[in-house]
């Protein structure tokens, strides 16, 4: 089935408030799931497979390592980037505010491929960010200029797998200048597969157009947990709408 | 050099700067938000401009209706830029299942607006779909889905009288004003449809707020009077006559509106801030148009302004002893200006008497509900100062966290913009005695007394004013223990606060602001809210039946499909009855 933009973003909300999500962490979720499946970044099929996990475990937020001159130090708690994402952005978008760049490390934390829109909205408030992990054997990158509209996203096959459930988000106004320091301290391997720009633009308006494909068991699954913030109704209850 | 050329020529920060804007403190306050009216602002009235000026073309390729009335009618649209199909779908309805409350299942009319031209196919699919209205699916052609009643009191009557070769009576069609009532108008993408991004993006004709929902409002209306001279014409075909064209013009759409627009106006504050924005800045140009004398037309244009809306304000049949009393006490107040202007208007003009002068002393000396008429009808006065501003009316509804903002900064920012929240004592249980929620029945908002109703667990976040102090009192601690620290670090120590902190630094730089109200305190009067949404669309005729909804009119007074093409002088609010035809 095909549902819209806004339709399965308010679908989002409720279901993420139904797993106990605070309002701007429901709205950010929401948010990222839904720019990612229209960028055609595969949103849909990743939180279909954190739902369980997200179902099964607590909303637990980022919570501070360390914090130095070089860098911040986050653990997810072995929570989602869903509930740590947009913290870590933040973070690093107001370390480089005050420092000129920035950089966070943000450990134990799952569900990474979903960082992307977080990554845009910070690019819109001016900041050029680089988002970096490893899975499977996969290096996988995201890198967008300050004021972009989409990032760039390149996966690189690598030797070893990688550590175990770390991103870290380079932030700074000037691309150039974090790419150079991202190249410094990280050895990519070959580059497996990539998605510009462009072909995000184009899938996203392909959405916009025909609706967003959804598997009719998410949306009822999405539907189940809205369900969970909805209030019985009783005869009471309707003179509260004006009966 | 006229005011508008000057004006148009500066950038908008700066005419904002310059214009004598009214205060967030007094526009934003919930009950003068509740006592605005239509404007040329107002969604209908722009649209009605826009069909008349580009000459748009409707016919029906398809008029497929049995003696009853019931089947299948096609309205083919070509507006300047494209074409467009609305689909309506006429079923018989028990009268005891009529009900305009969200949670109804059945409808006398069902209805959806569509791109392009539609085939046989698609028809069929909108036809499996649309009757269900929210237990259906549609796609993304459709841009609004909608439903309608027939009016108890006067679709009958009206249709019998035509029958027997008769115009209907005025003085009964003034107490409904309507054929038919919708009681929901449902697009930006629910359902299926096509999104307000693409419809916005696509559409040109359709792209400003509520355009394409008002257009479908405005086809039932064209229905209605198709429908009721085509069962007149059916069951007397010797005898019936056709609805007098001046009677149509009197004839709008009802609407029944209730709280799941009151979630609206909360979550979309920035579109509010923005339609404010501009209807204030309409008003402060033309007050400052004032500043530079008055001319003796525009005095005599304002007094049969008031003379209409006293009129119009007598004419309303409502059963709501607080809307009865307001309408009384404005009609007085408006007579008191009528008569001012009849005996003052010359020495207005020769001594130099302002705009200014006349919105300070109504503020002073009469009440909110006046001083919007009056601030509403001087905004008619001068279209070439206002209806630029048409364009002006869309937003996009994105706020921001800033994260480097220091803290220091944030409790600034609250202490000067959320004053009123913080002046609040949420420790008084009737500053807490309700609580917002959604039902499960098609997820309609209601509103809940504390400790009496269930649901407090799953309430909404409406409560902006309390949401602010919680967070301004977690800042107050955060600061006492971390110094110099920014909101980033704020947000890592208080996740739950990253919504409202969000909202509070968007709405900072708004220059209008969140609405100033305690909206879950046991008095809360909801109905503000949708007269305040419901005046940016454009309707009139408020009629509230509880604290909660409201029933109104939409197009009445306005021109008809016939019309189009036709010379058009834009004056078509606070409608009245008309001269022509059978009155007692």
């Amino acid at each position: 089935m095909r549902v819209s933009r806004n339709e399965l973003t308010a679908s989002l909300k409720k279901a993420f408030e139904g797993l106990g999500f605070s309002v701007g962490d429901y709205q950010d979720a929401a948010a990222m799931v839904v720019w990612s499946e229209m960028h055609g970044l595969g949103g849909l099929s990743q939180l279909q497979r954190a739902l369980p996990f997200l179902d099964n475990s607590p909303c637990l937020n980022a919570k501070l390592i360390s914090n130095t001159e070089q860098q911040v130090v986050l653990d997810g708690q072995n929570s989602s980037v869903l509930l740590c994402g947009t913290q870590a952005v933040r973070l690093a978008c107001a370390m480089a505010g005050e420092k000129g760049n920035g950089r966070v490390q943000l450990d134990n934390c799952h569900n990474r491929q979903l960082i992307s829109q977080c990554l845009v909205g910070a690019a819109q408030l001016g900041s050029a960010l680089v988002a970096y992990w490893q899975q499977d054997n996969l290096g996988h990158k995201l890198s967008i200029e300050a004021g972009a509209q989409q990032p760039e996203y390149r996966q690189y096959s690598l030797a070893n797998s990688g550590c175990a459930q770390s991103l870290l988000i380079f932030v700074s106004t000037d691309l150039a200048e974090i790419e150079h320091q991202f190249i410094a301290e990280t050895t990519l391997g070959v580059e497996a597969h990539s998605v510009g720009p462009e072909a995000m633009l184009e899938s996203y308006n392909q959405a916009l157009e025909l609706g967003i494909e959804i598997v009719a068991e998410l949306w009822h699954e999405l539907d189940n947990l809205v369900a969970r913030v909805l209030v019985e109704s009783t005869e009471s209850s309707r003179a509260g709408a004006g009966d | 050099m006229h005011l508008f050329a000057q004006t148009a020529s500066a950038d908008a920060s700066s005419e904002i700067a310059a214009l004598p804007l009214r205060p967030a403190s007094q526009v934003m306050q919930l009950s003068r938000l509740g006592s605005f009216h239509q404007s040329r602002l107002s969604f209908m009235r722009t649209l009605v401009r826009r069909m008349m000026r580009e000459n748009w073309k409707i016919h029906s390729p398809v008029f497929d209706l049995d003696g009853e009335g019931y089947g299948t009618v096609i309205y083919e649209v070509q507006a300047k830029h494209g074409v467009y199909s609305f689909v309506l779908f006429s079923h018989y309805l028990d009268p005891e299942n009529r009900n305009d409350r969200v949670i109804a299942n059945q409808w006398d009319l069902t209805m959806a607006l569509c791109e392009g031209r539609v085939d046989a196919a698609q028809v069929e699919f909108l036809r499996n779909n649309v009757p269900k209205q929210e237990a259906g699916r549609v796609d993304s052609r459709v841009f609004v889905l909608s439903r309608a009643n027939r009016s108890g009191r006067t679709f009958e009557y009206v249709v019998d009288e035509l029958s027997q070769g008769r115009q209907p009576n005025i003085d009964v069609i003034a107490e409904v004003g309507y054929l038919y009532r919708t009681t929901a108008a449902y697009g930006s993408g629910k359902l299926g449809m096509a999104d307000w991004e693409k419809v916005r993006t696509k559409y040109q004709d359709f792209a400003r707020p509520f355009a394409a929902e008002m257009f479908t409002c405005f086809m039932l209306r064209h229905f209605s009077f198709q429908h009721a001279d085509y069962l007149a014409a059916k069951r007397a075909p010797n005898t019936a006559v056709t609805l007098d064209d001046n009677i149509k013009r009197y004839f709008g759409i009802g609407n029944s509106t209730g709280l799941g627009m009151a979630p609206f106006l909360i979550n979309h504050p920035l579109l509010i801030n923005q339609w404010i924005q501009q209807r204030e800045t309409a008003l402060a140009r033309v007050i400052m148009a004032g500043d530079q004398g008055i001319e003796l037309e525009m005095i005599e244009r304002l007094k049969v302004a008031a003379t209409r809306v006293i009129q119009h304000l007598g004419e309303i049949v409502t059963g709501d002893e607080r809307q009865n009393t307001s309408n009384a006490n404005t009609r007085a107040e408006l007579k008191v200006l009528s008569s001012w202007l009849a005996d003052q208007g010359a020495n207005m003009v020769s001594g130099g008497y302002s705009w200014a002068e006349l919105v300070a002393y109504a503020e002073t000396n009469w009440r909110v509900e006046t001083q919007e008429v009056i601030n509403t009808m001087l905004i008619e006065l001068y279209p070439e100062l206002v209806d630029d501003l048409e364009d002006q009316m869309d937003v996009s509804e994105e706020q921001h966290l800033v994260p480097q903002m220091p803290v220091a900064d944030l409790m600034a920012l609250i202490e000067d913009k959320y004053d009123w929240a913080l002046a609040i004592d949420f420790t008084r249980p009737e500053a807490q005695g309700s609580f917002w929620y959604r039902s499960e029945e098609k997820m309609e908002p209601r509103l809940g007394q504390t400790h009496v109703d269930l649901g407090m667990d799953k309430q909404m976040p409406l409560a902006i004013g309390r949401m602010v102090r919680e967070c301004y009192d977690q800042l107050c601690d955060f600061s006492d223990q971390n110094l110099n620290q920014n909101v980033a670090h704020f947000i890592l120590s208080n996740p739950a606060q990253s919504g409202i902190v969000s909202r509070i630094q968007t709405m900072g730089s708004a220059l209008y602001g969140d609405i100033r109200e305690n909206l879950v305190h046991s008095d809360v009067l909801p109905i503000h809210l949708l007269r305040c949404k419901l005046s940016f669309f454009g309707v009139s005729k408020f009629d509230p039946r509880s604290r909660l909804w409201v029933r109104n009119t939409m197009f009445q007074g306005a021109p008809l499909v016939s019309d189009f093409g036709k010379p058009f002088f834009d004056d078509w609010q606070f409608p009245i009855k008309p001269t022509t035809g059978v009155s007692d």
